[in-house]
């Protein structure tokens, strides 16, 4: 592997440790897989905001439903 | 197969299955033909609270998780025992690169409805192996009772990845690239390698955001830090709100869901491709359902079922039926026809006769052939022959054989050469096969069956045959 691409591994996963991305311990039998993990905490908050989203948009589109099925 | 005394009983031989190794929260035995599971002491408290708050009973009544008896500890097979269950016994192990694309997808929902319950009670799957789900029937049910770990708070799922590799990534390959790359869950046992899966799909899935992130991204995450599980630090790690997790739950659910597959051409055909005129085909269901009622089978293997037709006549007897197909399509339109009917004792399988499912795994102890999940009671191979023994040159012997070794009866269909399918085959190749003949094939399987019954179809050139294994047939 070209010395460039090394120094470019090692620069992501000492970034992801400053941020504190990584998996220190691992209490199950399985491994989780550190890219796994670290894509899982990175994509947290905008699945969280999606999710949170649809629900709201869910919840919104069945109290319409629910008056208009009163009114007919 | 391995296998271990008995912890309590010096004299009590028991096996243990081999796929169970890994989890050291408890394994699978078998005792006297019954199948239990120890749970570890290192288990006692996840185990309770799985009880305790609800979910083992939110999970077998939704028909989720299979159910269990607890037995006294007296009957563990291994010291260090908390309990030992009895769970309810699944007719026919099947593993995921045997599904139809509906199968496994329903596999895959399943597995993430059962881990939002458990969310919902505090509680999470510590893996995602799609090896936990079983099929009762059309109905997938999870066998791994001891999957379930109490949540930490800010922990992220730890089954994410496995549940990528072993249903997301085959589901998105079937649906955007080839169904026949189902059969890399057979070379890859831990499910397809995110990598390769990201290289064989096209770069229009770039476009769908799950499938961007939970494939694409996640192949790229896990090779850039392929060595840092080797590099833990004692850094803190960072948490992973309730609200992302059940964001990623969603997500997942979402491309599942996504994801479909249609085989090309026409669906009727898999329903109304015979060559039988509608008397004759009346006829041979009418001399399927004699023979088995003269059989009477407690399991039924149908090999080469296409859509099922003949293995509905054996579960409408009540008889567990297995109906292996090595078309995707089929099974898949098997499959959905036994989702409308709801059937609960016929189980569509996809399965090439003429390479069946090897032993794989650790010491090829993991996953068993489809022989050492046998023997059934009674095997059918109706206008199955013809395709063995001309279009792939097996010998009439070496099936008859192979069948022995499958089941105990055997209904068969002979299907001659002046059969427009035979005629069919042999239009563009030599006729090597002097023994095809009805005298050859009573021959050839009269070394391993003693026929008891034979009818000829009468309004087509064939012959179907009731056949009991004879006694010194197998070892």
């Amino acid at each position: 592997m070209p010395s460039s691409t090394v120094d470019r591994e090692h620069l992501f996963a000492h970034v992801m440790s400053k941020l504190r991305l990584l998996p220190t311990d691992c209490d199950g039998y399985l491994d989780p897989g550190s890219g796994s993990y670290i894509l899982q905490v990175a994509m947290a908050g905008l699945l969280g905001a999606a999710f949170a989203l649809k629900s709201s948009w869910l919840s919104i589109k069945m109290q319409f439903r629910a008056k208009f099925a009163k009114r007919k | 197969m391995p296998s271990l005394l008995s912890a309590s009983s010096p004299t009590r031989t028991d096996k243990r299955v081999g796929g169970s190794f890994r989890d050291p929260c408890g394994f699978v035995f078998v005792r006297d033909g019954r199948v239990l599971r120890q749970v570890n002491k290192r288990y006692q408290s996840d185990y309770d609270q799985l009880i305790k708050s609800g979910l083992y009973d939110a999970l077998v009544a939704e028909g989720l998780l299979v159910p269990h008896k607890e037995l006294g500890v007296e009957e563990a097979a291994a010291p260090d025992a908390y309990r030992v269950l009895e769970p309810e016994r699944i007719e026919l192990i099947s593993y995921p690169y045997e599904w139809c694309f509906s199968q496994l997808r329903e596999a895959a929902l399943t597995t993430l409805r059962i881990q939002k319950l458990a969310f919902e009670r505090g509680m999470t799957l510590k893996d995602a192996s799609a090896y936990n789900i079983q099929f009762r029937g059309s109905r997938p049910v999870f066998i791994d009772t001891l999957s379930f770990e109490k949540y930490k708070d800010g922990s992220p799922w730890v089954g994410y990845r496995q549940f990528c590799q072993h249903f997301l990534a085959p589901l998105a390959l079937i649906s955007y690239v080839d169904v026949r790359l189902l059969s890399l869950l057979r070379t890859n046992i831990d499910g397809i390698p995110l990598d390769l899966t990201a290289q064989l799909l096209p770069a229009r899935t770039k476009l769908k955001p799950a499938l961007l992130m939970h494939l694409h991204l996640h192949a790229r995450a896990q090779t850039r830090n392929a060595d840092e599980g080797m590099n833990q630090n004692a850094t803190p790690r960072r948490k992973m709100n309730a609200l992302g997790l059940r964001g990623l739950f969603d997500s997942l659910t979402t491309a599942i869901r996504g994801l479909t597959w249609s085989p090309q051409g026409d669906w009727a055909n898999y329903y109304s491709e015979t060559n039988y005129s509608d008397d004759a085909f009346e006829l041979k269901r009418e001399l399927v359902s004699e023979f088995l009622d003269d059989a009477r089978p407690n399991s039924v293997w149908d090999l080469g079922a296409n859509t099922g037709v003949f293995s509905r006549i054996a579960a409408e007897k009540g008889i567990a039926t297995t109906a292996i197909d090595f078309d995707p399509a089929a099974v898949e339109a098997n499959y959905r026809q036994c989702q409308i009917e709801d059937r609960h004792n016929l189980l569509p399988l996809v399965g090439d006769l003429t390479n069946p499912s090897p032993a794989i795994g650790w010491a090829a102890e993991e996953r068993d052939t489809l022989e050492d999940r046998g023997p059934t009671d009674l095997v059918m191979a109706l206008a199955l022959i013809h395709h063995l023994a001309i279009a792939n040159n097996v010998p009439l012997t070496r099936t008859a054989e192979y069948f022995a070794r499958l089941g105990r009866h055997l209904i068969i269909e002979f299907v001659p050469k002046q059969d427009s399918q035979v005629q069919r085959m042999l239009r563009t190749r030599e006729d090597v096969f002097d023994d095809y003949t009805q005298e050859g094939f009573e021959a050839a399987f009269e070394t391993a069956f003693v026929i008891e019954r034979q009818r000829a179809v009468s309004g087509s050139e064939r012959t179907l045959y009731l056949m009991r294994r004879r006694v010194d047939a197998v070892d």
